[in-house]
This record gives C-alpha cells, sequence and structure tokens, in this order.
C-alpha cells in the first residue's frame, strides 16, 4: 500500500489497510499433493512464540532439577501460581481430581500458548497469530479431537456414542436428540473458534481505526486525543489478551469433562 | 469492502491450520516430555514436603500442648504445696512463738519466785543475824551495866558508844 496513495484516498482505502495489516505473507512456498503448506509470517510467530515458551520452560525446569524442593525463586513461584491455577480452578473442577495430574499438562500448554500468541501481538511490527481464523480453528480442533478421545477412554467408545440419545429419550425424539447432540459435538469448538478469534481481530481493529482517525481527517492535533484511547484500548486488550487464554482454555476443559461424564 | 474482509480476514488456510495443528501438538510434546514433568514432579514433592511438615508440626504441637498441660498441672501442684507449706509453717511459727513465749514466761516466773525467795532468805538470814547481834549487844551491854556504877552520864555515853560499834559492825 503506497502511503501517498492511502493520504490522498483515506476513507477509502482503511479496509484495504486493514487488511494487509492482519493478512498473513508467504515467506517459503511449499507445496505438498496440492496442499498449500508455504511457511508465512503466522506459521514462523507460531515457531518463534513455541521455541520462546519451550525454551524458558526448559531453563526454569533445569532451575527445578538444580534446586529440588528448596523454597521457589520469583519465576519457579510465578509458574508454580499459574500451574496451581490452572489445576485448581480449570483442570480439577471438570476433569476431576483423581485424573487432573495426566491431563494438566495439556491445558497449561494450550493457556500458556494462546496467552503468549495473544500478548505477542501487542508488540509492534508483530502480528496476532490468535486474530487469524485458521489458526484459531487449529487450535479448536484440538480441543475437538481431545474431547472426542477423553470421552472414549473414560467411558468406552460405544458408551460414549450412546450418549448422543441419553437413556429414556421416547423413540420418536430419539433422531432429533442424536442429531441436536451431533451438531453440538462441532458447534462447541467452532463456538471456542469463532470467540478466540473475533476477539482478537476486534481489538485491533479498535486500535488501527483510533489511529488512522489522525489519517483520516488529516489532522495531526486529533492525534492528542486518539493516542491516549488507543493507548488505554491497548491497556485493555492485555486484559483481552489474559482472559480469552482463559476462557479459551477453560471452556476446553468444561468440554472435556462433560465428554467424560454420563449424562 | 466485504470482498476484502472475505477474502482476507475470514478465509480459512489449511496449510496455516495443519501448521497450527503440528505446532502446537509439537510443544504439547516436548513440554509434556522435558517441562511439566519436572515442574510438576518438583511441586508434588514440595507439596508431600509440606503435607509432611505440616503434620510434623501437628504432632509436634501435641506434644509439646502435652507437656504445656503436664507442666501447668505440675505449677499448679507445686503451688498448692507452696500454700500448703507457706500455711503449714505460719502455723507452726505461731506454735512455736506461743511455746517460746509460754516458755519465757514460766522461766521468768521462776527466776522471779527465786529472786523473791532468795530475796526472803536474805531478809530473813539478816533478821536473824540482827536479832543475834541486837541479843549479843543486849548482853554485853547488860554485862557492862551490871559490872559497872555507871552515872546516867556515862550510861548514855556507853549507850552511843555501843550504838556506834554495832553500825560499825553492821556495816
Amino acid at each position: 500500500m503506497d502511503w501517498e496513495e492511502t493520504m490522498t484516498h483515506p476513507s477509502d482505502n482503511i479496509f484495504e489497510l486493514l487488511t494487509h495489516h492482519l493478512s498473513d505473507n508467504v515467506l517459503v512456498k511449499i507445496n505438498i499433493f496440492g496442499l498449500d503448506m508455504s511457511i508465512t509470517k503466522y506459521v514462523v510467530f507460531m515457531w518463534i512464540i513455541s521455541g520462546g515458551i519451550f525454551l524458558s520452560l526448559y531453563i526454569l525446569a533445569r532451575k527445578y532439577r538444580g534446586r529440588g524442593i528448596s523454597a521457589p525463586d520469583r519465576t519457579m513461584t510465578l509458574i508454580e501460581t499459574f500451574v496451581g491455577f490452572v489445576r485448581d480452578d480449570i483442570v480439577s473442577p471438570f476433569i476431576g481430581h483423581e485424573r487432573e495430574r495426566a491431563y494438566l499438562h495439556f491445558f497449561c500448554t494450550q493457556f500458556l500458548f494462546i496467552l503468549a500468541c495473544n500478548l505477542v501481538g501487542l508488540i509492534p511490527k508483530s502480528v496476532t497469530v490468535t486474530s487469524n481464523l485458521a489458526v484459531t480453528m487449529g487450535l479448536a480442533l484440538v480441543t475437538f479431537f481431545f474431547t472426542q478421545v477423553y470421552g472414549m477412554v473414560s467411558r468406552g467408545p460405544i458408551s460414549y456414542w450412546k450418549h448422543l440419545v441419553p437413556d429414556g429419550v421416547p423413540v420418536l425424539l430419539a433422531p432429533i436428540i442424536a442429531l441436536n447432540e451431533f451438531i453440538s459435538l462441532f458447534s462447541k469448538p467452532f463456538a471456542l473458534m469463532i470467540r478466540l478469534f473475533a476477539n482478537m481481530l476486534a481489538g485491533h481493529i479498535v486500535i488501527f481505526v483510533i489511529l488512522y482517525l489522525v489519517i483520516m481527517f488529516r489532522n495531526l492535533f486529533l492525534g492528542v486525543f486518539t493516542v491516549p484511547i488507543a493507548v488505554a484500548v491497548s491497556l485493555l486488550e492485555i486484559f483481552i489478551c489474559v482472559l480469552q487464554a482463559y476462557i479459551f482454555t477453560f471452556l476446553s476443559a468444561i468440554f472435556v469433562g462433560m465428554a467424560g461424564e454420563a449424562h | 469492502m466485504f470482498d476484502i474482509i472475505k477474502e482476507g480476514l475470514l478465509q480459512i488456510q489449511p496449510g496455516l491450520m495443519i501448521w497450527t495443528l503440528v505446532t502446537f501438538g509439537l510443544l504439547v510434546f516436548v513440554l509434556w516430555r522435558y517441562v511439566w514433568g519436572v515442574i510438576l514432579n518438583a511441586l508434588d514433592a514440595r507439596s508431600a514436603k509440606i503435607s509432611e511438615d505440616l503434620e510434623h508440626a501437628r504432632q509436634e504441637k501435641e506434644v509439646a500442648d502435652g507437656l504445656l498441660e503436664q507442666r501447668k498441672k505440675m505449677l499448679l501442684s507445686a503451688k498448692e504445696e507452696s500454700l500448703t507449706i507457706v500455711s503449714r509453717t505460719k502455723a507452726s511459727t505461731v506454735e512455736i512463738k506461743n511455746n517460746i513465749l509460754t516458755e519465757a514466761k514460766k522461766e521468768a516466773e521462776k527466776l522471779l519466785q527465786k529472786a523473791q525467795k532468795d530475796i526472803e532468805q536474805l531478809r530473813h538470814k539478816a533478821i536473824e543475824e540482827f536479832k543475834a547481834d541486837l541479843v549479843d549487844i543486849t548482853f554485853n551491854m547488860t554485862n557492862k551495866f551490871l559490872n559497872k556504877q555507871i552515872d546516867p552520864k556515862e550510861g548514855e555515853r556507853l549507850m552511843d558508844e555501843y550504838l556506834e560499834e554495832y553500825v560499825k559492825h553492821a556495816k
């Protein structure tokens, strides 16, 4: 997008600018059996974030090996608080205290990954990978598969699929209920996908539009108002980043827990 | 405008979705393999240690409470004992004091009686001696009067002389 062109027709180009700002760029083109598996800016950021999470936690794990069970330092306290929170407030209430240990690492990773992806997007010149529908779909699919596997392992495959029609339902209603339950299997991860995507996208659009007002009205003085508002919205965005990571993990735990329980 | 949004923002790239699945799956695996196990084990170990310490502290507290109770009882018992000893000592002291006073009174009375008796004896002895002396004097005077013709003046002089002699003798 040419800056001169933007300044000439600012109101017409906001959507193009926004799309350009949020769209992905192909860095390395890869095609596997006709499927576009190109390495894009979003993929690279996901790798950077994953690498960062792994590296920092690996260093922390080494510290744990070295210190044993002695009093934790600040970073250890932070991660312990986080793990304690995920265990006591997210996993344990829905998965159960007996099985929480086996699934805790998944939910901790999910929470950290989404949180890091959300927060990294607030850094200028970076991208919010969770504001891309394909990424949130991928994350929702993980929850979907995890839910199905957990349900079948916990209750047995036959019992799990039989629960689509709960006991005591009249025969005439059974197909409708089964269809309804079947749709709900997909609507849950779909809701997760859309919620995270929409929230992360909306925050960026709001900040972008507020700052774009200066260009749109060609008035630098407007920046006196728009910049503090953008800062305030950015601060709110930090809160939303944490909240959305929490909601995604929390709802995932609920769905997984529900799959393991009989009606 | 909507075409731009539809093509840009709402477009799902299957490749990116698969990369997301792969990346996230790999992250879950490596964190499970190298990180969470260590951290969760350390947390469990610390939790167990804290529980053990708490249990130990609870037991120690129970022992301490027992000892405290025992000490309280001992203290109470010692207090009661000391009070008994004090009251007994007080009673004993009063009794001893009374005994000493009674004894002292008796002794003093005895001494008084003895002194009175001695005085009486001495007085009696003195009277007896005086009587004996008076008899001797009277006897001597009578003897002298009978052996000598004495005029009244001479008699008076002799009387004075004997009286003086008696006084000297008495001293």
